[in-house]
């Protein structure tokens, strides 16, 4: 398998605070990658620096065998990276049908006389993602009036109408019940099945064992472990690190530090 | 029936204005003052054009490109380095740079201290409705606005423009992250809101007969009272609020005259507004 | 998001009323007043620097041709009463006298009209032999039209510039505001053209050359009367809502009862106004005979235009703080023919005026108005004074120019003597506007005004 996305020794500062320290990995083509790590480790940073919402201070970011490093987030966006926010923020003026429609890339754009023209009407990608993730039903509904779990689909979907060859997941999970979370995990290894290559973060530890092929550990920033969700759960640095030892799949508090 | 065609009119001037502010405050979340430079500017340019050229859509057109010119220039050299820092830096920007404008076109190699006559005639004729007649600058601003209003709208509704200013609205990384470029979305949204603004000063400079350079900060202000009454980042909000404003100010001055300076009118109506209905008044917020 | 929102409503709602304040005038600047250092220098000290603003008169200066007479270098040096016939250029130790105009704000026009005006008087002044032979020099301030703009410089002028006497070439409230600073430093200070009363109760240092409010507005009154056509009676009120157009509008009505003439309706207006459909609605149902407008020369354009523009006939009576050939400029199809102008600045035939006319044009390119011709010669009567002090000392020029009598040739019209009430005593003029320009038409002596 070709590595999509290879990252080289990113680093990553905030005034005096190193975020991501010097990280280095690969995400093959239709790999399901989990990034786990405790609250602070950077995760968020380092999605960042792939989608391109932050630059990173050094190192490289490679997708599909091209330097993005300096890319702004659409650019990257338009290369095939799509990703999805940790925080649902909806606010008042989009329904569900026109924030899928932004992620298809309907609001982008060549230049200021394209982006002037009309948007189709009725956009097929668009109405596949809504019949897919369950939304045709509160398609013309505003974002916020729907209930947690279904904004969050909302969001996966936004992410998805872009058809990206990288989906970056933020806490896909997060703050979902455990029927709601299964579901999500059924999505997700059909998004592998239709060869979708995913990174995500995520704390429910059970969901991210079950649901990736492997798992990246980060903390303080570093890489500590790159391996099959088996192997890593065995890994005393790991345990020693993040997991505990007496609760090796439980939901995560605070860093140990 | 004079009154009405004011209403109308003042109406206009000031949907004008505020339809660009209340844009630039949903794409960017920065109370832009310096759009009052911004008009400022463009009244100046439509006066030199109109010296030079002695024509009324000229001079017009003139006024438009400069307000589009200088309100790209505050965007790129003030708000885009000022992105990411807290929302009171550009602020401040904002004032200091509707200060500079203000003071620089007061010199007197620009457009001087003094206030300057803008007599040009647009040609079109002036039509009487039964008992309602217009002017011909009156005809002229009402019909502008019209085709202003309805384009930014159609232009929000409709294209790609508007639903990536929709989306930065929403969310600005998000929007980042569907492949909408922030930069030119936002500075087209800055093209577009100042030649408005420089669009109003014109018009407004013609129906007043009166080119200042400190013509901004009285129109500014009370467009600023308009996107808030509007609920901020509301266009038909924006539009709705200028016809209450304005006819609140005409039929106050015309009957109760003297006991509050027009002005004045603008604070208590936003102060009302807002104590009847804080998200102004096309708020659509579910809680 | 919501609470970010609401905070930023509150912050737009504070900024506007802040902004809002004082009728929308433009924020001050807030810096300390700049002194403009090329008005500085007397020009005769420093001739062939002459600054550049300088006319071609003032640049055939004395040093170039040291012997040429005044008379023939140039119209500035044409013979006046405030200027004693042998004229020679002044050299020795320069005097200084203070000076404070809104060079910048909503004002700024009137304020640089003002300086051009005193400087103009200031270097006439030196190129006929300065104050018993030592230059004037003028420490040049800007009030920005701003009361606290003005304590401060006048702080600064008995501080730091050390200055002997003052001119305001502001308006009231500035000046209202500095008077005491000078009162308390026994520095004499002599307003050229602002009406407010307050400004002279500062105390017995504190002086007027133009009319007081009260005056103004009686003689307004008193025209009104005796001398617009078809014997007016009911008038209606238009007055800017600033300070000084207040106190016209307020003059007006105290002395109309006397006149025989009846106030039906009065409005106010913002000073930035310019929109006045609204207003001149509510002016034509109030059926008057005549509209008394204490307004600014914008104001007046405006408001003539849009009266035409309504198809309102009724004749217009303005206040000196309309008086500006701007009007002219500004007003719209020939609107201010036949408006009429309260004003002391003499648009007559006398050679001295003509003479400042040419003078102000060829210098600073355009006609000077109330604000000028005030500022330029309340320079010219405190050199005056100054000549005839028995000393420099504060207390001495405040006498010479209590004392002041017979000034025949200032431009503002000739000023009989100094009231007890330190205001200068002089005749009023009603002008009309007619082929594009305020003309004499009638004047009110000061005995009638104040009978």
């Amino acid at each position: 398998m070709q590595p999509l996305l290879k990252v080289e020794s990113l680093t990553r500062d905030f005034g005096g605070n190193r975020a991501v320290d010097d990280a280095t990995f690969r995400v093959s083509e239709g790999e399901v990658v989990g990034l786990i790590g405790p609250n602070g480790a950077g995760k968020t940073t380092l999605f960042n620096c792939v989608s391109g919402h932050l630059r990173p201070t050094a190192g490289t970011v490679r997708f599909a065998d091209v330097d993005v490093t300096r890319l702004p987030a659409h650019a990257r966006a338009r290369r095939g990276i799509g990703r999805t926010f940790q925080v649902v923020r909806p606010f008042r003026s989009l329904t569900v049908r026109q924030q899928v429609e932004v992620g298809a890339g309907v609001a982008a754009y060549r230049s200021f006389l394209t982006s002037l023209a009309p948007r189709p009407r009725r956009n097929r990608r668009v109405d596949a993602v809504l019949g897919d993730l369950g939304l045709a039903d509160v398609a013309d509904r505003l974002v916020d009036t729907l209930p947690l779990g279904l904004q969050r689909q909302v969001e996966i979907a936004r992410a998805e109408a872009l058809e990206p060859r990288l989906l970056l997941l933020d806490e896909p999970g997060a703050g979902l019940t455990n029927p709601e979370l299964a579901e999500l995990s059924r999505h997700v290894r059909a998004l592998r099945g239709r060869g979708r290559t995913v990174l995500l973060i995520e704390h429910a530890m059970d969901f991210a064992m079950s649901t990736c092929d492997r798992i990246i550990v980060l903390v303080e920033g570093r890489v500590i472990a790159d391996d099959t969700p088996k192997r890593v759960q065995s890994d005393e640095q790991v345990i020693a690190a993040y997991l505990g030892v007496e609760d090796p799949v439980g939901p995560l508090s605070e860093p140990a530090r | 029936m004079d009154l009405l065609a004011n209403v109308i009119v003042t109406t206009s001037i000031y949907a004008l204005v505020a339809v660009g502010l209340t844009t630039i405050y949903g794409v960017l979340r920065v109370l832009h003052i310096a759009h009052a430079g911004v008009y400022a500017i463009g009244g100046f340019a439509a006066l030199l054009a109109y010296r030079s050229s002695g024509g009324f859509w000229l001079s017009l057109l003139a006024a438009m490109l400069a307000s589009a010119v200088a309100g790209l220039a505050i965007y790129y050299g003030l708000y885009r380095p000022l992105l990411d820092s807290p929302r009171s830096v550009p602020l401040l920007a904002s004032i200091g740079a509707f200060i500079a404008i203000e003071a620089l076109l007061q010199r007197p190699f620009l457009l001087g201290p003094s206030p300057e006559s803008l007599p040009a005639e647009s040609g079109i004729p002036a039509p009487r409705l039964g008992e309602l007649a217009f002017t011909s600058i009156q005809a002229t601003i009402i019909l502008l606005t019209v085709l202003a209003v309805v384009g930014v709208y159609l232009l929000i509704r409709r294209t790609r423009l508007g639903l990536a200013w929709r989306a930065i609205t929403q969310d600005r990384l998000m929007a980042a992250s569907s492949g909408v470029n922030l930069d030119t979305a936002i500075a087209a949204n800055f093209l577009i809101g100042s030649a408005l603004a420089g669009a109003a000063a014109m018009l407004w400079a013609v129906y007043t007969n009166t080119v200042q350079a400190i013509a901004g900060g009285v129109i500014s202000y009370k467009a600023f009272v308009i996107v808030v009454l509007g609920g901020l980042g509301s266009v038909p909000g924006a539009a709705l609020a200028s016809l209450v404003l304005a006819t609140v100010e005409v039929l106050a001055t015309r009957y109760i005259g003297t006991l509050l300076p027009r002005d004045a009118i603008a604070f208590l109506v936003l102060i009302a507004v807002l104590m009847l209905r804080p998200e102004g008044l096309i708020g659509r917020r579910s809680a | 998001m919501r609470g970010s929102a609401r905070l930023l409503t509150i912050l737009a709602a504070a900024l506007l009323v802040v902004a809002g304040c004082g009728g929308g005038a433009t924020p001050a600047p807030t810096s300390p007043p700049a002194k403009a250092t090329e008005a500085s220098k007397p020009a005769a000290a420093s001739p062939a620097a002459g600054s550049p603003v300088a006319s071609p008169a003032a640049a055939a200066s004395p040093a170039a041709k040291p012997d040429a007479s005044p008379a023939t270098a140039s119209p500035v040096a044409s013979p006046a009463a405030a200027a004693p016939p042998a004229a020679k250029p002044a050299t020795g130790e320069p005097i200084t006298v203070g000076f404070f105009s809104p060079t910048t704000g909503p004002m700024a026009a009137d304020g640089l009209n003002a300086r051009n005006g005193a400087e103009l008087a200031a270097d006439r002044v030196n190129l006929s032999g300065g104050v018993n032979g030592r230059p004037l020099r003028l420490a040049i301030y800007d009030d920005a039209g701003d009361p606290a703009q003005a304590a401060n410089l006048a702080r600064r002028l008995v501080q730091e510039d050390r200055a002997l006497a003052v001119v305001s070439g502001a308006y009231s409230p500035p000046t209202t505001a500095a008077a005491p600073i000078f009162q308390q430093a026994s520095i004499p200070l002599l307003s050229a053209y602002a009406v407010s009363p307050r400004i002279t109760a500062a105390g017995e240092f504190v002086f007027r050359a133009g009319p007081a409010a009260a005056i103004e507005g009686a003689a307004a009154a008193i025209f009104t009367k005796e001398n617009l056509p078809n014997s007016p009676k009911r008038v209606s009120i238009v007055a800017a809502d600033l300070d000084p157009t207040i106190q016209l509008a307020e003059a007006f009505k105290a002395q109309a009862p006397k006149e025989g003439l009846e106030v039906v309706s009065e409005d106010k207006f913002a000073l930035q106004e310019n929109d006045f459909r609204p207003l001149l609605g509510r002016v034509r149902s109030a059926n008057s005979d005549v509209v008394y407008s204490p307004a600014f020369f914008a104001n007046a354009a405006n408001i003539l235009t849009q009266a035409k523009e309504l198809g309102i006939t009724t004749p217009f009576v303005f206040a000196s703080s309309a008086d500006s050939y701007k009007v002219f400029e500004l007003a719209r199809d020939n609107a201010a023919e036949g408006a009429y102008l309260v004003t002391d600045y003499d648009r007559s035939n006398r050679p001295v005026v003509q003479a400042f006319i040419a003078d102000f044009k060829a210098r600073f390119g355009n006609d000077p108005d109330i604000v000028a011709a005030g500022s330029y010669d309340a320079v010219l009567a405190t050199a005056e004074a100054m000549r005839r002090a028995s000393s420099l000392e504060g207390r001495a020029i405040r006498e010479a120019i209590a004392q002041l009598k017979n000034l025949e040739d200032l431009v503002t019209g000739p000023v009989e003597e100094v009231s007890a009430e330190r205001d200068f005593v002089r005749a009023l003029a009603l002008q009309v506007g007619r082929n594009g320009q305020w003309t004499s038409f009638a004047t009110v002596p000061w005995s009638r005004i104040t009978r």
